[in-house]
Parts: C-alpha cells; structure tokens; sequence
C-alpha cells in the first residue's frame, strides 16, 4: 500500500523538516536544553558530522542571531537565543515527538467508543524513527465490542489516517481482544507493548495477564 | 550509554512485578521503590547523557536533579519526578516503617515516566 504523503518525518531529526543541514542539527542540540554548550559538547550529543564542521555551523548562526556565543577562557560557549523571535518555532520543532502523543492522546481522549488501551509502540516509541519507519499503534479493542461496529471502525480508519498525514510517516494500527492476549504469539507484541509502549490511552496494567491463583495446600 | 539504558529497563521490569504483588496486597512497598529510584537514575543518566553531554556522577543529588531539569521540553517534570524518587530512597531503605502501596504506586509511575522519557529522546 503506497502512503498517502509522499515525505516522511525523521524522529531523531526533528529540525530537518525545515533545515535538513549540520545547521539544523545544532539547533537541535541547542534547543534541547536551557545550558551553554561547547562546539565539542555539541558534536558529543549529535553524534554526527566533525567537530569543526559543528563549530562552523554554530558561527554560522551565531551571525543570524538566533544562537549566542560567549567566550569563557579559551572555550567558545553556544547556547540559543530564546529572546530571538525564531526561538519558539526552533524549540516546537525539536518536540515534534510530545506533540503527536499529545494530539493522540487529545483525539483518542475524545472517541466515542473509547479502547480498553492504547499505546504507541515500534520505532517512533524508541525516538529511533527515520522517514521510512511507520507509526505503530497497538490497540486493545473493549470488551463487548465487535471489530465490524462500524463506529470502531471508523474511529480507527481516521486515526491511522489523520496520525498519516500529522507525521508523514505511514500510521499502522494493529488491535486485539483482551482474550487475545494469552496468544502467546500475540504475547511476543504485548512484551514489546509493555518494554517500550508510550500509553496513549488507559493504564498499561491492562496488558497483565490475570494471575493464576495457586492453591494452597496444607 | 546503551549499557546504562538497559540497567534502567532491567529495574523497571523488577519493579513491574512488585508492582503486581502489591496490588495483590502483599508488603513489597519498600523493595519497589528501591529499584524504581535505582531505574530512575540510570534513566536520568541516559536523559542528561543524550540532552547535555555529560551526566553528573557520585551522589550529589541535587545537581542531579538540577542538571535533568534544564532539558527542554519537559526538564522540570523530569527534574520533579526524580527529585520524588531520590526523596523515598532514603525511606525506602533505612526507615523502620515501611512504605505503603499509595507510595510505592507514586514510585513506579514516575520511575515509568523516566525511563520513557530515556529510553526515546
């Protein structure tokens, strides 16, 4: 099945939607956190590019305004500007990630025909997603519902096409029954579910398997 | 890093079985939230290591939680959620009384939200 947009989203990269360069990259690191970075301390957390082309790139922007640099002793210390009118789209940029947990919980919130739980599972979970991953959804369907209830149905298909088109990256919605979970294939999903979900909807607890009583004996 | 990451992962999983014994009402508050504090460090280790280039080592708390809460976004929750965690530790540990379910259940959510927080930033 083709995506429905043809440019997908880089979790680890969130800057390159708008600035697919070392400059973006930096940014990124700078944005991460309110502390005053070395060029070296910069090219540490990306964990790409040179050290010297990192340092290149943070002058670079120094002289657009939007990152300061202070000189302590013989170290050059970068850290963004967050007066610079461009600071809060930089900032939103970088948390693209807490943005769409925070629109799927707003939207899942607010279903008519609610799920026992849901998560987010799979590479943009980890924040490990580049544009060829797919947004993974693990669905635990209600008690009493049917898979066919066309209000379930519909709720889904919007999902896995809105989250499409938020991210860029394919929206893939995989559901079970609570009784689906002592499959111990399905198990094997629940395992990873639990190891590296991020909840979207209900407590995670769910995805325990009822414990087995054990009976005493004297 | 990966190593420490995975140490986090390995307490919040002993800390999700505890959870469950808990809930079945047997006295386990004061060992969940020793190894949620210990996954909550290891997780804060990650978040600083990834975020700033460095991760404050030896026992200053303090700094600790200083350091994860200049994060961004989402720094002064993390910094909170560990400042909670390092708070029980001691309680967890050395205090004759032991900690309750409603405590413990505190411990686990927000070691929970810290390794997360590590494990896809």
């Amino acid at each position: 099945m083709s995506s429905i947009v043809d440019d997908a989203m880089d979790f680890r990269r969130p800057l390159s939607v708008v600035a697919p360069t070392l400059d973006g990259d930096v940014l990124g690191v700078l944005a991460g956190a309110h502390e005053e970075f070395t060029g070296r301390r910069i090219h540490q957390v990306l964990g790409r590019g040179s050290e010297a082309g990192v340092r290149k790139a943070a002058d670079r922007l120094v002289e657009q305004g939007i990152v300061t640099r202070r000189q302590a002793g013989q170290a050059k210390l970068y850290s963004l500007n967050r007066n610079h009118l461009a600071a809060g789209c930089i900032e939103g940029l970088g948390s693209l990630r807490e943005k769409l947990i925070k629109k799927l919980k707003g939207v899942v919130g607010k279903w008519e025909t609610p799920p026992a739980y849901m998560a987010l599972f799979g590479s943009v979970a980890r924040g490990e997603a580049g544009p060829q991953s797919d947004l993974d959804l693990f669905v635990l369907r209600p008690p009493g519902t049917l898979a066919s209830n066309p209000v379930w149905q519909e709720q889904l298909a919007k999902l896995e096409n809105d989250a499409t088109v938020w991210t860029g990256n394919e929206a893939r919605i995989v559901q079970f029954r609570v009784k689906d979970l002592k499959d111990p294939e399905v198990r094997k999903i629940v395992r990873e579910v639990q190891r590296e979900g991020v909840p979207i909807y209900g407590d995670p607890s769910r995805l325990r398997l009822p414990l087995r009583k054990v009976r005493r004996t004297a | 890093m990966r190593g420490r990451l995975r140490k986090a992962e390995q307490f919040l999983s002993v800390a999700e079985g505890l959870q469950c014994q808990s809930e079945e009402g047997e006295e386990v508050g004061d060992a969940l939230v020793t190894v949620c504090v210990h996954a909550g460090i290891a997780a804060s280790d990650v978040l600083c290591c990834k975020a700033l280039g460095h991760y404050v080592q030896g026992d200053d708390h303090q700094q600790a939680v200083s350091e994860i809460s200049k994060i961004t976004p989402g720094g002064k929750e993390l910094g909170k959620d560990l400042r909670a965690l390092l708070q029980m530790k001691t309680l967890a540990a050395y205090a004759a009384a032991p900690i309750g379910a409603g405590e413990s259940k505190r411990a686990w959510r927000k070691a929970r939200s810290l390794v997360e927080a590590a494990r896809s930033r």
